[in-house]
């Protein structure tokens, strides 16, 4: 049975990184973060003069600000919005590409009830977004290190922090453990669209409006949209950021991470539900 | 009657006292005072100590931070440090021989108690049009001849206060164990693209005021006159 379970996953993990479409994450990925070293590289101090104008009337410096640590929060701070995109762009497909493409009958009539089918397709796209995550990290840390080296972590929020170069990493790691949660909300909402509709297209689709509309309410402070913040997933994708606070905001992250691995779930919930009754025969 | 005669006299007696202290305080010299104080500083042509910098700011976090000093006369300073660190602009050398380098009045105004020493508070008023402080105040140890404080007013930084705490067991050259610097910075305002904080929270400090910033920094294991190579001073190229 369990068996039957991990051979099922491990054949949707083929499934999934057979498809050319699974790449365009990690290529874009790589492209972006390669981008962003180099313009750090070429163009970095002009970053941090925007953080710093004001205080080099009072003060001088002493050491590197500019260093692989900064350039993986930049890198951090410039995809957490977009990587939710490149993560549907393959989870949207996973059930609704195989209805289009007629190839969900032949999957159900294994010995395996709908649940076990799902659940294995949930996992293999929660291995792939640890991929994503894996990857994002390991570049972006390893190319950040490699070109600036190691430092102090100057980071920008309302207010200035710096943190010591060995208080940083595992703030890092932690931003990068807790966009694998993000990623996973995104994931798990993408994969609910997926088994609704049909077409491998629409979900897709329809996962970018509902992360773009959810942005932009998350972004305007109006009270109207105040209200229902708290009821929006993205609203609690930002709060890796928490981890770069001094102390850092634990209650934030704690409520944060429940809020999103409620969303999984419900999502999740709502995937088997919808899918047990789903008529694959017309 | 020998009440009224008794207490006329107490009064004559205190007005001779209060008015022989005002004229002896208008006519003390701070000149020599000034001279010895800035001697003592004169005979320290380098030292390295090591140190500890506590930046307070409202809109800044950092570590307390730890690295080597080296100082040369007449205004070479390095601080080597592992990581990020910030010293203040003005006053680092402490001997603030820029406020005796070019023409000034200075003016005895008064005796004050600075953390139970007692003190000379003596104004500074630099004459030359370039000189960038405007004014300053030194309160000066009447006992040990050393700063306590000073209080200096700048065209490029604003107000500037330097309090000044010695070790218990004093050194030949008067070097202080610890200096606490107040000034004046201003906050920068960073936009929403940069700080990355799409979340629509609200930044605690919304003004753009200057606000005070406070940095203490700790002096130990000096070294003093011990001579330190120019190439130590030579700064390579950093980033900000």
């Amino acid at each position: 049975m369990n068996m039957l379970f991990f051979n099922l996953v491990q054949t949707e993990l083929y499934k999934i990184f057979r498809k050319g479409r699974s790449y365009i994450g990690f290529g874009a990925i790589a492209f972006i973060v390669i981008v962003i070293q180099i313009a750090l590289f070429v163009d970095g101090e002009s970053y941090l003069e925007l953080g710093t104008q004001s205080l080099k009337d009072a003060f001088t410096f002493q050491g590197n600000l500019l260093n692989g640590y900064l350039s993986v929060f930049i890198i951090l701070t410039s995809l957490w919005v977009h990587i939710p995109f490149l993560i549907a762009l393959v989870a949207g497909d996973l059930i609704a590409g195989e209805a289009a493409a007629g190839t969900l009958r032949m999957l159900l009539i294994r010995p395996i009830s709908r649940t076990q089918i799902i659940c294995a397709k949930f996992l293999a796209i929660l291995i792939y977004v640890l991929a994503i995550v894996v990857f994002m990290a390991a570049i972006s840390l390893g190319t950040g290190l490699l070109i600036f080296g190691e430092g102090d972590l100057f980071v920008m929020k309302d207010i200035l922090y710096i943190f010591d170069s060995n208080d940083a990493l595992w703030r890092i790691l932690a931003s990068f453990v807790f966009s694998f949660l993000s990623m996973s909300t995104v994931a798990a909402l993408a994969f609910m669209l997926s088994a609704i509709v049909d077409s491998s297209l629409g979900p897709i689709i329809m996962t970018m409006s509902i992360i773009i509309v959810f942005m932009i309410v998350s972004s305007i402070d109006l009270s109207i949209f105040r209200a229902v913040k708290p009821f929006m997933f993205t609203t609690y994708m930002g709060a890796w950021r928490a981890f770069f606070s001094d102390p850092v905001e634990w209650q934030k992250i704690y409520t944060a991470a429940i809020a999103l691995t409620s969303h999984i779930f419900i999502f999740l919930g709502f995937t088997i539900w919808h899918f047990k009754r789903k008529d694959i025969l017309t | 009657m020998n009440k009224i005669i008794r207490n006329f006299s107490l009064y004559i007696l205190f007005q001779i006292t209060f008015f022989s202290a005002v004229c002896v305080a208008q006519e003390f010299n701070p000149q020599p005072l000034l001279d010895s104080v800035k001697n003592k500083f004169n005979k320290v042509n380098d030292y390295t100590a090591d140190i500890k910098i506590k930046v307070n700011v409202s809109f800044i976090k950092i570590p307390l931070k730890e690295g080597k000093l080296y100082f040369k006369k007449p205004n070479k300073i390095k601080l080597i440090s592992k990581g990020f660190a910030m010293l203040p602009k003005r006053g680092m050398n402490f001997t603030f021989n820029e406020l005796f380098e070019k023409k000034y009045n200075a003016i005895y105004i008064k005796n004050e108690l600075i953390n139970k020493a007692n003190t000379y508070v003596i104004k500074i008023i630099p004459l030359d049009d370039s000189a960038d402080i405007l004014l300053a105040t030194i309160w000066i140890d009447r006992k040990t001849q050393s700063i306590k404080k000073i209080d200096a007013v700048s065209k490029s930084n604003g107000n500037f206060v330097t309090l000044f705490a010695y070790p218990i067991i004093s050194n030949p050259f008067d070097l202080p164990s610890q200096l606490t610097y107040t000034f004046d910075v201003q906050k920068a305002t960073l936009p929403m693209g940069v700080t990355g904080d799409f979340g629509g929270e609200k930044p605690k400090v919304k003004d753009n005021k200057p606000q005070k910033a406070t940095l203490t920094i700790s002096y130990a294991n000096y070294n003093v006159n011990k001579g330190i190579a120019d190439r130590i001073f030579i700064e390579e190229k950093t980033k900000p």
